[in-house]
């Protein structure tokens, strides 16, 4: 199975010669640009670094990148004006807010209103195969600012979101309901976005399951790119499953229906539904971050 | 008043208005700090014409007696005692044949000898650590696999009720099993005993005692028994609880000098049986096709040093090595089905050593204890399981193809072993101290213990298969002749590791008697203690993990992790008793009745997994209350008339536990019977002018119930009662006696599982009737 992490990555470094009170992150993710003609696709940047540098004295962060493509073609920098930044710690991660940011492009336009978060809050797993278990948390950035001809935000290709799973199936001659939180939903873009294969972990249909499926797998799922996010639709698609290393078809959990679209403004939220077999009618809405409130 | 340690062996039962009064040898006014015994009449029998050996004072050296007082009846302590005499009327020669005797103990007779599930007040296991402390003659038998042994020559056997862990520490939170058998020091000679009954039961035991001099003694003793069995299994016609068993024992008595006194005690046994004789509650029948059998070698000795030191002080040391080889198979399933089998070899070696001094003030109104015990204890086991063509198609590949009927699958071979070797070294040490405070009629005692231990399992569980993948495009199955190949499926599963775990644990006991004046030995007591049952790995989960991986290996995600399911933490238990123990009608009477509440907390609760899968699990449940009472009479109306009888009630009941599917608060607890009931007569008539033959006829019934076989408390065994009856000629060096137990051939059942779905029960024994030959000479 080819399926890799990938789409992100954050690392931590402290500049030589640099005070100690200076921080610089890198976080490696993707931009969905959508320009500002409504008429023009939406253009993704399959992989984009910008460094971020926190001052832990003055809470403040700026932020730059030296390969921004707006049009898919030129590499485009820039670097943004100090902002406001206090790092906080909750629940076991840290994050940090940013806002009202601006900056100049090394081709002269503008940059305004940028802003965004970073956080440690993301829940990342291992290739397909092995044990089910989250490893430990990577840096997350989510970001969005506004160019001349286009509003950007930043995204990974390789998501994964957890939440509530509730399923409804008919059992004997009674309507049922189960509800999990164990299941996680991954999309795993193709580097075009085109396509992307869809993963459900640890998944149980119904609370009558003895035991969950460790990995269903829909592959090749054409991808819609609009301008509130991506969106994947599809019928009858046949999924795989995990079975010694190796992905074998399971004609018998044939998914009926099966649709997953972005549910936020900053894309870290999707909503899902799907039906397998005619039988169960499932619904999720996850998030691949804690939610911090963007400004 | 100095207190005196006495230890009190109670002899044989019987007495003849015609027969002349026991002169009992006179107490020595001088008995200081010294552990002595002293034979005594019971209740006002005949010693010298009942008893194969004679009242004597003797020497023995006994840690518990040395721990506490000899006479549990002196103390805030339930207990019950039993004669060797009572114990050959009802055939009692080890612990299960106590749990018809002594109230609120309930050892079920199941399975095979590994299988001594020991529920005292309600709490107890089936498997792993007990609630229960045993030792016989100083010796304490750490493993519960190897409780059911039989005893030869017994002298005397005492449980008491009630935490001991304030003195014993582990695994004796609900109470104290002390057997002792006869002792050259007490009674020299030869002695025999022939046994025949139904099924081709046969016993026979012969033993030598000596006393080369006042400070040697020696004795040599030997049992062997054999059984054909009463239970067939209809899947090929035979017996299945057969058994043979023997044993020997050798005690060695030394005294290099008037203030040291050293004995060993070495012992071994073999064992073989059948066991396992489950009926299936639907056919009604015992059929299954694999074979069964429990085969043991266990041997222990004990070396047991008393020195009397300057000022009054007392050091006893007790160093006890132990080991087990044992093998257990099983057909797992117990069905005529070929579906998977269970192989446990273990061996296991243990050395413990335990150091008491004791000592009193000047005034003796004081007197204190303090003490060191450390163990050591390590374990090999090899568990391999096999599944077979049935279990391969109906537990793996069935419901692979029913998830996948357009890939299906077949196994390659119709068996497959999976493999289980685990290592479990432990080991701890405790220090413990009792004070005891006498104040006029008031005694009062505190007691506490610090115990640590360390246990580490070291496993490895592996398995080498495959299965083919056929594609199926109709999805309709079986598996069409012509179906293609889709891939070949090699499985290989290899899981090792390590786990450890550690725990301290302290465990207070205060108590308060009051002596009432005029009637010896009356009293009435408090007492609070704390008990607690050691931690440990269930390694007979691994074969369902293996299981699990295997599901995992094919798609389905784990359900639960290994240390999850095969580590169980200590259980701890508060008891809160009050009792009395009143000696009346000039000692005509004896009557014992407790009040107890026990809090247990962390309760260990073996429980089968949900579904189609192999074995069982420890939990900790959670929390549990138990709450009874429980009453010993003992009267002589007449000098040749004894009746006795004991009553027990249990209201044992889950205050919290939830097994992830099911809230079982407020249901009973499974397994321990909510009553136990033990009345027998005896009559002792002379038959000649001179007292020296007799006939005893003694009736006893014993009962039990109701047992609840599961926590949601569907299902149950209803009271049931036993009746046995004893007739013998005893004349002055031999007996004959004629017997029965269970002569209205109750039905009842003893234990009840569930294994995939499908449920089981062990019948109780039926009618057994048989003829005992005793000499000494």
């Amino acid at each position: 199975m080819g399926l890799t992490l990938g789409g992100m990555s954050m690392g931590l470094s402290s500049c030589l010669g640099e005070p100690e009170n200076l921080v610089s992150y890198s976080s490696t993710v993707s931009n969905y640009i959508i320009p500002n003609d409504p008429s023009k696709p939406v253009v993704v940047n399959a992989s984009c670094t910008y460094n971020l540098r926190l001052d832990g004295v003055k809470n403040r962060i700026t932020v730059s990148t030296s390969n921004f493509e707006p049009d898919g073609r030129n590499d485009l920098s820039f670097t943004s004006n100090e902002m406001d930044c206090l790092a906080v710690s909750a629940g076991g991660y840290v994050s940090g807010n940013f806002a009202r940011g601006t900056a100049k492009l090394s081709n002269g336009q503008e940059i305004t209103r940028l802003f965004g978060f970073y956080t440690s809050a993301v829940y990342n797993y291992e290739v397909p195969g092995d044990p089910f278990r989250p490893l430990l948390i990577p840096t997350m950035l989510v970001m969005s600012y506004q160019t001349p001809d286009a509003l950007v935000k930043t995204f990974s290709m390789d998501p994964f979101f957890r939440g509530e799973t509730t399923t409804t199936y008919t059992f004997g001659e009674a309507d049922q309901t189960y509800k999990t939180n164990d299941a996680v939903y991954r999309i795993h873009f193709s580097s075009d976005m085109a396509s992307a294969d869809v993963i459900i972990y640890n998944i149980k249909f119904a609370q009558q399951m003895p035991r969950p499926l460790q990995g269903v797998v829909l592959k090749d799922l054409p991808v819609e790119l609009g301008r509130n996010g991506y969106r994947i639709n599809v019928e009858n698609i046949v999924p795989e499953m995990l079975e010694s290393g190796e992905l074998t078809p399971y004609p018998a959990y044939t998914f009926d229906k099966f649709t997953i679209e972005t549910s936020s403004e900053d894309m870290t939220q999707v909503a899902c539904q799907y039906t397998v077999k005619g039988v169960f009618h499932g619904s999720f809405n996850g998030s691949s971050c804690a939610s911090f409130k963007v400004q | 008043m100095r207190m005196l340690y006495v230890i009190m062996v109670v002899c044989l039962a019987g007495s003849a208005t015609a027969a002349p009064k026991v002169t009992l040898p006179e107490m020595p006014e001088k008995i200081d700090n010294e552990v002595v015994v002293v034979a005594r009449d019971e209740q006002a029998y005949s010693v010298d014409s009942l008893l194969p050996y004679t009242a004597t004072l003797l020497d023995e050296l006994d840690v518990v007696a040395v721990k506490g007082q000899s006479n549990y009846r002196l103390r805030p302590q339930s207990g019950n005692h039993i004669s060797s005499a009572r114990a050959e009327s009802l055939g009692a020669v080890g612990v299960k044949g106590m749990s018809d005797v002594v109230p609120n103990f309930y050892v079920p007779d199941y399975g095979s000898r590994i299988t001594s599930s020991i529920y005292v007040r309600g709490i107890g296991a089936r498997m792993d650590q007990p609630a229960v402390g045993l030792t016989v003659d100083n010796v304490g038998i750490l493993s519960k696999d190897a409780y059911d042994f039989d005893v030869a020559d017994v002298a005397s056997m005492e449980m008491l009720r009630g935490p001991q862990s304030s003195l014993f520490g582990r695994n004796t939170m609900t109470g104290m099993i002390n057997i002792r058998t006869l002792s050259p020091l007490e009674w020299q000679g030869w002695r025999s005993t022939v046994m025949v009954g139904l099924n081709s039961l046969f016993k026979f035991n012969l033993g030598w005692y000596h006393k080369f001099s006042d400070v040697t003694a020696m004795s040599a003793s030997g049992n062997f028994y054999r059984y054909g069995g009463k239970f067939i299994n209809e899947y090929n016609g035979r017996t299945v609880d057969k058994e043979v068993y023997g044993g020997m024992r050798l005690k060695n008595y030394i005294n290099p000098s008037s203030k040291v006194k050293i004995s060993n005690v070495a012992s071994f046994s073999l064992l073989r049986q059948g066991g396992y004789a489950y009926e299936s509650v639907e056919s009604g029948v015992i059929s299954y096709n694999d074979t069964c059998f429990y085969r043991r070698f266990m041997l222990t000795d004990g070396l047991t040093v008393n020195a009397s030191l300057p000022r009054d002080l007392t050091l006893m040391s007790v160093t006890t090595l132990q080991y087990l080889d044992d093998t257990m198979t099983l057909d797992q399933d117990f069905l005529p089905l070929p579906y998977f089998t269970l192989t446990q070899k273990k061996r296991e070696t243990s050395l413990t050593q335990d150091l008491m001094l004791k000592g009193s003030a000047a005034s003796g109104y004081y007197n204190w204890m303090v003490g060191a015990y450390g163990f050591f204890r390590r374990q090999r086991m090899k568990a391999p399981v096999t599944f077979k063509e049935d279990g391969i198609a109906n537990l793996i590949v069935k419901h692979r193809n029913d998830a996948n009927p357009y890939y299906p699958i077949r196994w390659d071979s119709d068996q497959m072993p999976l493999h289980s070797d685990f290592t479990m070294p432990s080991g701890g040490f405790a220090i413990y101290h009792e004070s005891r405070y006498e104040l006029g009629n008031w005694n009062f005692a505190a007691g506490i213990r610090m115990d640590y231990e360390h246990v580490r399992l070291d496993y490895g569980s592996y398995c080498k298969s495959g299965y083919t993948m056929y594609s199926n495009p109709s999805g309709i199955l079986p598996i069409p002749v012509d179906a293609d190949v889709y891939r070949h499926v090699p499985v290989e599963i290899a899981m090792s590791g390590k786990l450890t775990n550690h725990y301290f644990q302290f465990s207070p006991k205060v108590s308060a008697v009051y002596n009432f004046n005029g009637e010896e030995g009356s009293n009435v007591y408090a007492t609070i203690g704390k008990g607690f049952k050691a931690g440990g790995f269930n390694t007979q989960m691994f074969s369902d993990v293996l299981q699990q991986k295997l599901m995992e290996f094919m798609g389905l995600a784990s359900q639960y992790s290994i240390e999850d399911i095969v580590s169980y933490k200590p259980e701890k238990s508060w008891s809160f008793e009050i009792g009395s123990h009143l000696n009346l009608l000039d000692e005509k009477m004896r009557l014992d009745f407790s009040l107890f509440y026990i809090d247990c907390r962390d309760q260990q609760l073996t429980v089968f997994p949900p579904g189609q899968t192999t074995g069982r699990m420890m939990t900790n449940a959670g929390r549990t209350r138990s709450l009874g009472g429980e009453i010993t009479f003992d009267y002589n109306p007449i000098t040749n008339l004894n009746l006795m009888a004991t009553y027990g009630y249990t209201n044992a009941r889950f205050v919290k536990f939830q097994d992830g599917l099911n809230d079982y608060k407020g249901k009973r607890v499974p397994y321990a019977p909510s009553n136990t009931l033990f009345i027998q007569a005896t009559y002792l008539q002379p038959v000649n002018s001179k007292g020296k033959y007799f006939i005893e006829v003694s009736a006893n019934f014993n009962g039990a119930g109701n047992i609840y076989w599961n926590e949601a408390n569907t299902l149950s065994q209803k009271f049931y009662g036993l009746l046995g009856v004893n007739l013998a000629y005893k004349a002055p060096k031999w007996s004959l006696e004629l017997w029965g137990t269970n002569l209205t051939n109750t039905r009842y059942s003893t234990f009840y599982f569930l294994s995939m779905g499908n449920e089981f029960l062990q019948r109780g024994k039926s009618t057994q009737v048989g003829v005992t030959i005793r000499a000494h000479f």
